[in-house]
């Protein structure tokens, strides 16, 4: 398993043959955007991006084992399908469910095109309904888990939408401000938050609902219950806590704790068999590699076809990080979250120290592809760059929610804060927590140093080419020979004899 | 009587010498080894070089073209090449001179001291030596462009670096160096039967003459004088 150079190019170079002609039209009646979008028909959608995240969902699935943790996969998996069913709906909220990025949801409000005031308001009455369902509906169903906590943002604008993938694993992925700083805002506990863009647009009686916080977020007062349900069908949105909480206690009943299941994994795990009856719970590494400052770069093309670059950009991206990640080292590709990419690593089993060094060595080559080779084959990318960030722990893999339409999920700390770090990091950098930096061997950990202020260790600028530079440095220093061999390809020069290298001893140099 | 003399003839130059054995050794091993490089023969000049470019490749397959030139001297194979950063790829780190990285300003390569060369004017593969240690010395600066220190041991600058070397000649021994400072450095003439001035008691010639002679030879007797003068 290993990074190299014209392997990558050569990806890169096919992806981009094959990409065909993108093309890019103003979204200007309904459609079902998973029929309509693909890699080259993307739209320009004028809609409100909601994400709700549920934090504490992350530190049951590492905490707990046994009989509570199968509680906590139920609750996961029904909590998603309820979720799905409010955003998806017809007579609730008709919009739709893009994923969710383990507990944290994301959806687009897009009907009736172009009518800001409905959307902005239906983005809010979403985020108020998933509050209120969670604190009336949710909680109370399972009282053997601790409450879950709802935290959301939403924003709107024009987001360019296009999806990823062949029939059955396809992926919507949305750029753009909106898709992007929704999910930026999203604060602690309970809290739902808007953007001024979106407050701006609602009808006034729903912005009497919300209050300003500083740099121009509002959040949504707390309502109760009865209330939330009539404000809901003042806009035409049948939200029903009773009926969702039958519908619970039927999914209860469909999936019931006996008969979900979670083992370890020693093999690679295939996500295509996993289910509410199929999970894994793993020791596993998290990365997360996300291209920095992509939002402002494809905000900032004006043009169609400075537009259609920055896609074909994206998805040349896009696919070498996928690329890298399961053929260059056996890993998973969890999920496209815009421009960033989520992969996890859990081979070999329970072994820490190597799963922490070989995500570091991916980290690495994926920063390598970046700036070695999808710079040199799309000069367009220069101002881009690559910010990743690690962590380890226990995580649950699972594939869950709506038959037909499920996730590929992995909830836990590790997978958390590996989000977190990278949202630390700028770009060029590779972060890790403290708890993953301890398990990375010396010559990896030197590059590494402790940022006080973000509270992560970061390296900076690591390439396949710079380690194997500093590993050679250490060999260099140790006196021992060299071998070197040269041809009309080159000239190499090896730490180890492979085949008919010359032996070198490196002399002692000395400047006059 | 006249004498009739002939107009005298200019001597061969070494790669004319016995039909030119030598440069066609030397240029199969080139064309064997490293074909990227080039001889280029200045008749009018008198001299001989090597260019072209050297590709080092990674193990992960990245590649550095670096552009030398060796110059041949012309008492080739006597002496050895000196081999030059061509379009000076490699820069000074920030706050070092270039020759931290064992580069002169005019862009020769300083591969070891002169008396540590492992240069053999009869060995046949002397070149192929020579262009494999270039080749580890290019390895090196692309280490150097990374970690911003030279990697390996090295000598010191100018002549701290011969200063080392005589002082490891005898041991290690600082203290012995400081007394024979003033032999090596002309200071100060001995005789073979005056007393030793490392403070033994005994002779010159039984003690350290013998030592002294061969570092002096190692160095050469002009520049142990310029590194040993206080």
């Amino acid at each position: 398993m290993s990074w190299n150079y014209q392997r990558s190019l050569d990806r890169i170079k096919e992806h981009l043959d094959s990409l065909g002609e993108i093309q890019i039209e103003k979204l200007v009646r309904e459609a079902d955007l998973h029929s309509l979008l693909s890699e080259t028909c993307c739209r320009e959608i004028f809609g409100a991006h909601v994400y709700v995240d549920v934090p504490n969902f992350n530190a049951l699935a590492t905490e707990v084992e046994g009989e509570d943790y199968r509680r906590v996969v139920q609750a996961v998996h029904l909590y998603q399908r309820e979720v799905s069913r409010i955003v998806e709906e017809s007579e609730l909220f008709d919009a739709l469910r893009v994923h969710f990025q383990g507990p944290k949801l994301h959806a687009l409000i897009y009907r009736p095109i172009d009518d800001s005031a409905t959307i902005a308001g239906r983005a809010l009455l979403l985020q108020m309904v998933i509050r209120d369902f969670v604190r009336r509906v949710f909680n109370p169903e399972f009282p053997s888990l601790p409450d879950i906590a709802v935290a959301g943002g939403a924003d709107i604008g024009n987001a360019i939408g296009t999806q990823d993938g062949m029939k059955g694993d396809r992926e919507l992925l949305f750029l753009g401000r909106p898709a992007n700083y929704a999910a930026k805002i999203i604060g602690p506990a309970w809290q739902m938050r808007v953007t001024a863009q979106l407050y701006d647009a609602l009808p006034e009686p729903l912005q009497e609902l919300c209050e300003e916080l500083e740099d121009e977020i509002y959040v949504l007062n707390a309502l109760a219950g009865d209330e939330v349900e009539e404000l809901a069908a003042e806009f035409n949105v049948s939200w029903d806590a009773e009926a969702s909480r039958a519908r619970i206690q039927q999914d209860k009943r469909t999936f019931p704790l006996k008969e979900i299941r979670y083992s370890e994994a020693d093999t690679l795990i295939d996500l295509d068999s996993l289910g509410i009856k199929n999970n894994k719970r793993v020791l596993a590494a998290s990365l997360f590699a996300d291209v920095d400052k992509f939002t402002a770069y494809i905000d900032g093309a004006k043009t169609t076809e400075q537009k259609k670059t920055a896609l074909r950009v994206l998805h040349a991206i896009r696919k070498e990080m996928a690329a890298v990640v399961k053929h260059d080292f056996d890993g998973l590709r969890i999920q496209y979250q815009g421009d960033r990419v989520q992969a996890l690593f859990h081979l070999p089993k329970d072994d820490g120290g190597k799963i922490v060094n070989k995500t570091v060595e991916v980290a690495v080559a994926l920063q390598s592809s970046m700036e070695l080779c999808i710079k040199r084959l799309l000069p367009e990318s220069s101002p881009l760059g690559l910010a990743l960030g690690l962590d380890i722990d226990i995580t649950l893999v699972s594939k869950l929610g709506i038959r037909g339409d499920r996730d590929r999920i992995c909830i836990g700390t590790a997978v958390q804060r590996a989000a977190e770090t990278q949202e630390a990091c700028h770009s060029l950098e590779i972060g890790t927590t403290s708890r993953a930096y301890s398990l990375i061997t010396d010559d990896s950990a030197g590059q590494f140093t402790f940022d006080k202020q973000r509270g992560v260790y970061v390296a900076k600028g690591l390439t396949v080419e710079k380690m194997e530079r500093l590993a050679k440095a250490a060999a260099y220093r140790s006196g021992s020979p060299v071998f070197v061999s040269s041809s009309s390809a080159g000239v190499a020069v090896r730490s180890s004899k492979v085949a008919n290298e010359r032996e070198v001893f490196p002399a002692r140099s000395y400047c006059a | 009587m006249k004498y009739f003399r002939h107009a005298p003839t200019a001597p061969k130059q070494w790669y004319e010498r016995d039909g030119g054995a030598r440069l066609d050794a030397d240029k199969t091993l080139l064309a064997l080894h490293y074909p990227s490089l080039t001889f280029v023969v200045d008749h009018s000049e008198r001299r001989v070089k090597i260019i072209g470019s050297l590709s080092l490749n990674s193990e992960c397959g990245v590649s550095n073209e670096v552009a030398i030139e060796v110059r041949l001297p012309r008492n080739y194979p006597s002496s050895e090449p000196l081999a030059y950063d061509a379009e000076r790829r490699f820069c000074p780190a920030p706050g070092k001179p270039i020759e931290d990285r064992h580069i002169c300003p005019n862009g020769q390569f300083c591969f070891w001291l002169p008396p540590k060369s492992p240069w053999s004017p009869d060995d046949p593969q002397a070149l192929l030596t020579f262009l494999d240690e270039l080749s580890v010395f290019l390895d090196r600066q692309l280490i150097y462009d990374v970690t911003g220190e030279w990697p390996g041991p090295f000598f010191d600058h100018g002549v701290d670096g011969y200063r080392q070397f005589i002082i490891e000649e005898l041991q290690g021994d600082v203290d012995l160096f400081l007394k024979l400072q003033p032999v090596f450095a002309g200071e100060l003439l001995v005789g073979r039967n005056d007393v030793c001035p490392c403070g033994s008691g005994t002779k010159f010639k039984r003690c350290h003459a013998d030592t002294v002679a061969a570092i002096q030879r190692k160095v050469g007797f002009d520049k142990i004088k310029t590194a040993c003068r206080s």
